[in-house]
């Protein structure tokens, strides 16, 4: 390296890449870099084995021209260069890694994967320019590229949304991260989670996620595991795409587009991430209308009921081993472990804030077909959590669903502070089990506003 | 709220230090119980000056500081808790800093917020404690790491001290849910909360068992109980701890600490406003800045 002033910035962006190039590599499906070193670690000589192997891949390269081979010696490359802590031995490997792509481009020259390498290449050099080497173009037109001969790669397409990123060219990178989206389904976790946590506000979320099964589902789901506290922000605007999506899902259901167990598994998972009660109700209407055809009266007539009513904001509680369910406390309030309701005299709780009329309690077990015994269950209602009264259903039902069995409790929409589920059994089944938070919904209606401020 | 203070100081601040002149089959961490006054089921448990109240909300619930005996002037305030695991202040005592432990976590296994933070500290802001508080902002750090901080205005050194004692006593409880419990938070055993322990059965103002949170399904620490329990009638608490129901008796009775004093198989010790009655074998210790957390009965 001759010019000294080039150097702090190459240095600098030789840090900054670094660990992007491992996932470059492993996007790429080539795993052979890690596989030597780890070979050879085994065998005790890493330095002479990961030799070996580099040679091997060089001389593979050389010899086919294929982009694979070129692919795979130029991961060895970058990888003893990122042991390295000699710049210039670096730079040397960089540039050998460069021109290993270069070649095999000679041969393979629409060969999208070899153009993103060579980009990601001169990214990684920040303008330091190998000896012997002529430019093949910029950073940007390698991209273009890339992206001209293969526009629906889900790598190609990650990999020039994040070139651009670096190369301050936001605007381009999110619509490439959205090409990504809609024209792959089977985006890695990995990918999808980058993408995401590349979003800054509800607008670039519209922006990049398209409004279809089964991209909405999963970004959701990642939104909600991921980024919490975006998903409660966002959620209007995650409400309106999941309902757009439902929209469209269902025209091409009736198109007979789409099968129609497809369609009711989507809007089972879609269930578990919807965004608003909007969302849940329309699914339920929809799950209503599915059931019907199945001929499942009983889950078609719960799921319309349901629909009609609002989820209730509370606070679900436990009491375990409740043999006096009528004199006995509701406890550990947010409980989060996972129970069987089927269990020596279980008790699943919760209290109610006012301005809410329970009309619905529902239990979800999450192994299918273990029914309850409906004869054992009791409601229990107080006011103080202390002296409780038993409140008789209009209804009970039992039902599976989706991958799940259903409790269903029918009630004429009362009201009290702190309501009991109680199995008044001390059989020990422990089959229909869940998390309490999961397990229990309660519906009806509410005047209550939605949000918790 | 110096009285606060100096009531934590009793009970809540139990170690048992040694189990080794006590029969080990004759103590158990699992059935460790304690005994003191009654109190009435309607007041809150995070609210109440009473013993068990503080007892229980020094058991269930962790605040931002461990401690109030913390040094003041220490840049950082060196006393974390599970909520906080770093902390500035500035020289003038003015403002103050709490990094939220990124691990610090509810019992419903939600992750602690700054939103459930500034929540709390208003709370108890609002019942008169942290008196000169001016504001108090959140500001997150690259990498999502939360930081609290609280701006007290000028002060001096005695009184920063008040506000370390204060933020000790100030229990951080989950901001979502104790708005749905409004009015009803802390009566009886509603609340969610984050300290070692949880209210596991209840007879309100008589009863309280409190377990200690598992961190998992197969976790046996959920074994570990303490019973609270809460005597109308001295002279029953004074029976119950003859007959070894519970270990110890905090009472302020002249007739009981007379009589107990007579006992031989009793020893007493005071204990800040209370006289601690105990089995004669059994070492507890009254210290007024020692957490529940060793609370354990290891012995």
């Amino acid at each position: 390296v001759k010019s000294g002033k080039s150097l702090p910035l190459l240095c600098l962006s030789l840090c900054a890449f670094g660990a992007a190039w491992a996932s470059f590599y492993s996007l790429q499906g080539v795993l052979i870099s890690e596989q030597a070193s780890s070979q050879a670690a085994a065998a005790g000589g890493s330095e002479s084995l990961a030799d070996e192997a580099l040679s091997a891949s060089l001389r593979a390269a050389a010899r086919t021209g294929s982009s694979a081979d070129a692919i795979r010696a130029a991961a060895l490359l970058a990888e003893r260069a990122q042991l390295s802590t000699n710049l210039d031995e670096r730079l040397v490997n960089f540039c050998q890694a460069s021109a290993l792509y270069r070649n095999a481009l000679e041969g393979n020259p629409r060969d999208s994967r070899l153009l993103i390498g060579l980009a990601s290449q001169q990214q990684l050099l920040a303008g330091y320019r190998c000896p012997d080497t002529p430019p093949v173009g910029t950073v940007s037109e390698l991209v273009d590229r890339a992206l001209y001969w293969a526009p629906w790669d889900r790598d190609v397409l990650v990999w020039g949304a994040r070139l651009k990123l670096w190369s301050q060219d936001r605007e381009g990178a999110l619509q490439l991260f959205s090409r990504s989206l809609l024209y792959s389904t089977e985006l890695t976790a990995g990918q999808e989670g980058e993408i995401l946590d590349e979003l800054r506000t509800a607008a670039e979320f519209q922006q990049v996620v398209p409004s279809k099964f089964p991209q909405i589902i999963r970004l959701s789901a990642r939104l909600k595991e991921q980024r919490s506290k975006e998903f409660s922000l966002w959620r209007a605007d995650t409400a309106q795409m999941q309902l757009k999506a439902l929209d469209d899902a269902r025209l091409r259901y009736e198109k007979e587009e789409l099968p129609k167990e497809l369609f009711e598994r989507e809007l089972h998972s879609l269930q578990e991430v919807a965004a608003s009660d909007a969302v849940r109700q329309r699914i339920d209407t929809e799950l209503a209308r599915l059931a019907r055809l199945r001929g499942a009266e009983v889950e078609a007539e719960i799921f319309q009921k349901r629909a009609g009513f609002a989820q209730l904001q509370l606070v679900p509680a436990v009491a375990a081993s409740d043999t006096r369910p009528a004199a006995s406390s509701l406890v550990e309030w947010g409980y989060e472990h996972t129970l069987a309701f089927d269990d020596f005299y279980q008790t699943i709780g919760f209290y109610l804030p006012p301005q809410q009329g329970v009309a619905l309690i529902m239990l979800k077990g999450t192994i299918p077909g273990q029914s309850l015994n409906l004869e054992a269950i009791r409601v229990l209602a107080s006011e103080d959590n202390e002296r409780w009264i038993e409140v008789r259903p209009a209804q009970i039902q039992a039902f599976s669903s989706g991958n799940a069995e259903f409790l269903a409790i029918l009630l004429q929409s009362e009201w009290h502070k702190y309501w009991k589920i109680h199995n008044n059994s001390p059989v020990r089944r422990k089959q229909f089990e869940g998390t309490v938070r999961e397990m229990l919904l309660v519906y009806g209606n509410s005047s209550r506003r939605e949000g918790l401020e | 709220m110096k009285r606060v203070i100096l009531i934590a100081a009793v009970l809540a601040m139990l170690t048992l230090t040694s189990a080794s002149r006590c029969n080990a089959a004759d103590f158990k961490a699992e059935d460790f119980a304690v005994g003191a006054p009654e109190f009435n089921p309607n007041e809150s448990i995070l609210d109440s000056q009473d013993l068990i109240p503080v007892f229980i909300r020094k058991a269930i619930a962790s605040s931002l500081m461990r401690g109030p005996l913390v040094e003041v002037g220490a840049s950082d305030l060196q006393q974390h808790s599970q909520v906080s695991d770093a902390s500035r202040v500035s020289p003038d005592y003015a403002r103050w800093s709490f990094r939220i432990k990124s691990t610090a976590r509810f019992s419903d296994r939600s992750r602690v917020r700054t939103e459930d933070i500034i929540f709390s500290l208003s709370r108890c802001a609002g019942r008169g404690a942290l008196r000169p508080l001016l504001s108090i902002q959140d500001r997150e750090e690259r990498g999502g790491i939360a930081w609290v901080e609280l701006d007290f205005g000028k002060q001096e050194a005695g009184a920063a001290k008040l506000l370390l004692a204060e933020l000790s006593n100030c229990p951080i409880i989950q901001r979502n849910s104790s708005i749905l419990f409004g009015k009803d938070l802390g009566v009886c055993s509603n609340v969610v909360s984050g300290g070692p322990f949880t209210i596991s059965a209840v007879v309100p103002g008589r009863k309280y068992i409190l377990s200690r949170v598992r961190k998992s399904t197969t976790d046996r620490a959920g074994l570990e109980q303490i019973e609270v329990r809460g005597f109308a009638n001295p002279e029953q608490g004074l029976a119950a701890l003859r007959v070894g129901t519970i270990r110890a008796f905090a009472v302020r009775d002249d007739v009981i600490i007379g009589k107990a004093r007579k006992d031989e198989t009793l020893e007493q010790r005071q204990c800040d406003g209370y006289v601690l009655l105990k089995r004669r074998g059994v070492v507890i210790d009254c210290y007024e800045n020692v957490s529940i957390l060793s609370v354990r009965g290891d012995g």
